[in-house]
C-alpha cells in the first residue's frame, strides 16, 4: 500500500492537497473570500476541461472561454427570468418573454442546455473542423475568430443578451432556488461547487487514463501513425471537444450563483486568452497543473488587479513570457519532471548497485 | 441601388486597409510558421509613431509613414533576437509568448502617453464624387498604398536575391543552410519586415481610427480572417481574402446590421474552409 502510495507522481498529492485546503476554505474566511474562492473553483473546472483538450489532445483552443460564457448565459438568463421579464429586456423594448428564452424558465432544463448547447456547437464547429484537412494552426485561428465573433455578437444584440452591460437581477431568481426544500446560502453554492470540481477531476482523471485518453494522446504525437492502425481521429477529437466543452458549459453554469453576473468579461478573447495563460502557468498535460494555474492566477488578479491597476496586466506579460521561456512545462509540469528525473536516477543507481 | 453601389465602393478602401493590416501577419505565418498574435501591438505603435511624428514634431506624412515602418521594424528585430527566435518551430510557445507581448506592448505605451485617444488629421483631404457617390481621396491613397504595398512585396520576394534566399528556406531550411545561406538573417529580416508592415498599416489607418493603446486586438481577428481565407503562404491570396471579407460585408450591410453580416460571412468561411483547408487561393505544391 506504501509502495503504491510512493510511486504515484507529485502532482496527484498536490492536488489531493490543494483540494483539502479548498474545502476548509469557507470555515475560516468571510462571505468575501467564500465567494471569491467560489468563483475560482468554477474557473478551475474550467482549466481542467482546457487541460484535458490542450495538453492530452493537442487541441489548443484560442476561444474557449466562448463555452464556459455560453452555459453561464443560458443559466444566467434563466436565472433572470424566473421574476418576470429581466430589466434588460425591458430596456431592449420587449414585453413579453422570446420565444426561444420560454424553456429557460424551467430551471433543471436552463441547466441541461447550459451544458447541451455548449455541446452542440463545439460539434457544429468540430464536425467542419476536424474531418476536413485543416492543419493544427487554423484549428487555433478559427476559434479565435470565433470567440471574437461571439463577443461581438453579445455586445450587439443588447434585448436578448444585456450587451455589454452584462445580465442583472440573476440574484432574485438564485433566491428561489431550493435544496431539501432550504434556500441555497453562499457556503452552499461554494460546498455545490466544490463537489462538482471533484466530480469534474475525478471524471477528468479517468477520461485521461482510459482507452480513450490513451487514443486521444497518441493523436496527439502521431496522428498518421493511429491513421494507419485504423483509427478515425476526427471522430476522437470531435468527442473530446464535445466533451470539453460541455464541462466547460457546467462550469459557465456553476459560476453564476458565485457572481449573480456575468458579462463579456467571461465570454471573449481576453478570458480566453486568460485561460491560456493559467494553464501555461501551471503546467498542461498533467490536471494539477491547470487547477493550480488557475487558483494561483486568479488569486493574484484579485489581489493584485486592485492595488496595480492596469501594471498588473504588464506584470502578467511579463511573467508569461518568462514561464515560456525558463518553464516550458510550466510550474507544476517542471515539478514532476524533476521527480520523474530523480526517480531514474535512483533506480538507476540501484541496478548499477546490484550489478556490481 | 445607388446606396448599394456607394457601399460597395466603400468597401473597396475598407478591403485595402484589410489587407494593408493583414499582409505583414501573412509574410511572417507563411514564411516563419510564426503565429504573430503581437501584429496588433506592431499596428498600434505603427500608429502612435505616426501621432507623435504628425501632431508633436510636424513631420510631413510621407515621412512619417517611412518613420513607422522603420521603427516597427527596428521593433520587429529586438523582438525577434530576444524572444522568437527561442521559440522557432513551437506553435503553442510563439502562441503565448506573443500573447503576453499582448498584454506587455500597450501598457507600456499607456504608461508613456495615458490611456486617452491620440488624434491625427486626415492628410490627404477632399473627395471625389461621381453622381451621387462620393469617395473620400484618402481612401484612394489606401488602394494605392495597397498596391505599392503588394508590389514592393512580389519584388522583393521574387526579384532579389534575400526573396530567392527566403523562398529557398521555407522550402528546405536544412538543405540551404547546407549551401551556406545564413538563415538566422533571413529569419529576422522577414520578421522586421513583417512588422515594419505592420507598422506602416498602423500609420496609415491612425488617420481614420481611434487610436488607443488597446486597439491593436481590433485588427488581428479581421487579420486572421484574412489569412484564414487566403490561405497561409500567398500574399495575392491575402489581397483577395480582404477584398471577399470587405466586399460581401458591404454588400451584405445594406440590408442587414454589420455584425450579422460579420457573422454570416464567418460561417460561410467555416463551410469553406472545409472544403479548401489550405484556403481559397493557396499555392498547390505547399512544401
Amino acid at each position: 500500500m506504501v509502495k503504491r502510495l510512493k510511486s504515484y507522481s507529485a502532482d496527484k498529492y498536490i492536488a489531493v492537497a490543494a483540494l483539502v485546503v479548498l474545502a476548509f476554505v469557507p470555515m475560516f474566511s468571510g462571505l468575501y473570500m467564500v465567494k471569491l474562492m467560489g468563483k475560482i473553483l468554477t474557473f478551475m473546472m474550467l482549466a481542467l476541461a482546457l487541460d484535458v483538450l490542450w495538453g492530452y489532445g493537442g487541441l489548443m483552443n484560442l476561444g474557449f472561454a466562448v463555452f464556459f460564457g455560453i452555459g453561464g448565459y443560458v443559466f444566467g438568463i434563466s436565472m433572470a427570468c424566473q421574476e418576470g421579464l429581466p430589466a434588460f429586456m425591458k430596456a431592449g423594448g420587449m414585453t413579453e418573454l422570446p420565444v426561444i428564452y420560454q424553456p429557460l424558465t424551467s430551471v433543471p432544463l436552463a441547466l441541461f442546455l447550459a451544458v447541451l448547447l455548449p455541446c452542440m456547437v463545439a460539434l457544429f464547429l468540430g464536425c467542419f473542423i476536424f474531418t476536413s484537412k485543416i492543419k493544427g494552426v487554423f484549428y487555433n485561428l478559427i476559434t479565435l475568430a470565433f470567440a471574437a465573433l461571439f463577443e461581438l455578437f453579445i455586445t450587439t444584440n443588447q434585448a436578448f443578451t444585456g450587451g455589454s452591460s452584462g445580465i442583472n437581477g440573476i440574484a432574485k431568481g438564485l433566491k428561489k432556488l431550493t435544496l431539501f426544500g432550504r434556500p441555497i446560502s453562499i457556503v452552499g453554492w461554494y460546498y455545490l461547487a466544490f463537489a462538482a470540481l471533484v466530480l469534474v477531476y475525478l471524471f477528468c482523471l479517468y477520461l485521461t487514463e482510459c482507452r480513450f485518453g490513451k487514443v486521444i494522446k497518441s493523436i496527439r504525437d502521431n496522428e498518421a501513425r493511429l491513421q494507419f492502425l485504423g483509427y478515425n481521429p476526427a471522430i476522437f477529437k470531435i468527442t473530446l471537444f464535445c466533451i470539453t466543452s460541455a464541462i466547460a458549459g457546467f462550469a459557465g453554469a456553476m459560476y453564476i450563483p458565485m457572481t449573480s453576473f456575468i458579462s463579456i468579461e467571461n465570454v471573449g478573447v481576453s478570458f480566453s486568452t486568460m485561460l491560456l495563460i493559467w494553464l501555461a502557468v501551471g503546467g498542461r498535460g498533467n490536471l494539477t497543473g491547470a487547477m493550480l494555474g488557475a487558483l494561483a492566477v486568479s488569486l493574484l488578479q484579485s489581489r493584485l488587479s486592485s492595488i496595480l491597476g492596469n501594471v498588473w496586466h504588464l506584470i502578467l506579460g511579463v511573467v508569461l513570457i518568462l514561464v515560456v521561456l525558463a518553464l516550458p512545462n510550466g510550474l507544476i509540469g517542471t515539478i514532476v519532471e524533476r521527480q520523474y528525473d530523480s526517480r531514474i536516477t535512483k533506480m538507476r543507481s540501484q541496478t548499477e548497485g546490484e550489478e556490481v | 441601388m445607388e446606396l448599394f453601389i456607394s457601399q460597395l465602393v466603400n468597401g473597396v478602401g475598407a478591403s485595402a486597409r484589410l489587407f494593408l493590416v493583414a499582409i505583414g501577419l501573412v509574410i511572417i505565418f507563411g514564411m516563419l510558421d510564426v503565429v504573430n498574435m503581437a501584429h496588433g501591438e506592431f499596428i498600434m505603435l505603427g500608429a502612435y509613431c505616426a501621432c507623435i511624428c504628425v501632431t508633436k514634431w510636424h513631420i510631413p506624412f510621407g515621412i512619417t509613414l517611412l518613420i513607422s515602418f522603420l521603427f516597427a521594424g527596428v521593433m520587429g528585430v529586438l523582438l525577434e533576437r530576444l524572444l522568437i527566435r527561442k521559440l522557432y518551430g513551437k506553435v503553442a510557445e510563439t502562441l503565448l509568448a506573443t500573447f503576453a507581448l499582448t498584454y506587455v506592448f500597450p501598457e507600456i505605451i499607456r504608461g508613456i502617453f495615458g490611456p486617452e485617444n491620440q488624434n491625427m488629421e486626415v492628410p490627404i483631404k477632399g473627395s471625389l464624387s461621381f453622381g451621387k457617390i462620393t469617395v473620400p481621396n484618402y481612401n484612394l491613397f489606401l488602394v494605392g498604398m495597397a498596391f505599392l504595398a503588394l508590389g514592393v512585396t512580389m519584388l522583393l520576394f521574387y526579384r532579389t536575391k534575400f526573396g530567392m534566399q527566403l523562398r529557398a528556406i521555407t522550402q528546405n531550411r536544412q538543405m540551404s543552410q547546407c549551401l551556406g545561406i545564413n538563415s538566422g538573417r533571413i529569419d529576422k529580416l522577414t520578421f522586421a519586415y513583417g512588422c515594419g508592415l505592420g507598422g506602416l498599416a498602423g500609420a496609415l489607418v491612425a488617420p481614420v481610427a481611434s487610436v488607443t493603446p488597446d486597439m491593436g486586438t481590433e485588427y488581428v481577428v479581421d487579420s486572421f480572417l484574412v489569412v484564414i481565407l487566403g490561405g497561409l503562404n500567398s500574399v495575392m491570396g491575402s489581397l483577395f481574402g480582404s477584398v471577399v471579407i470587405e466586399e460581401s460585408i458591404a454588400a451584405m450591410s445594406t440590408g442587414m446590421s454589420l455584425v450579422t453580416a460579420k457573422l454570416l460571412v464567418f460561417l460561410v468561411l467555416i463551410l469553406l474552409i472545409r472544403f479548401r483547408p489550405q484556403g481559397l487561393f493557396a499555392p498547390k505544391d505547399r512544401r
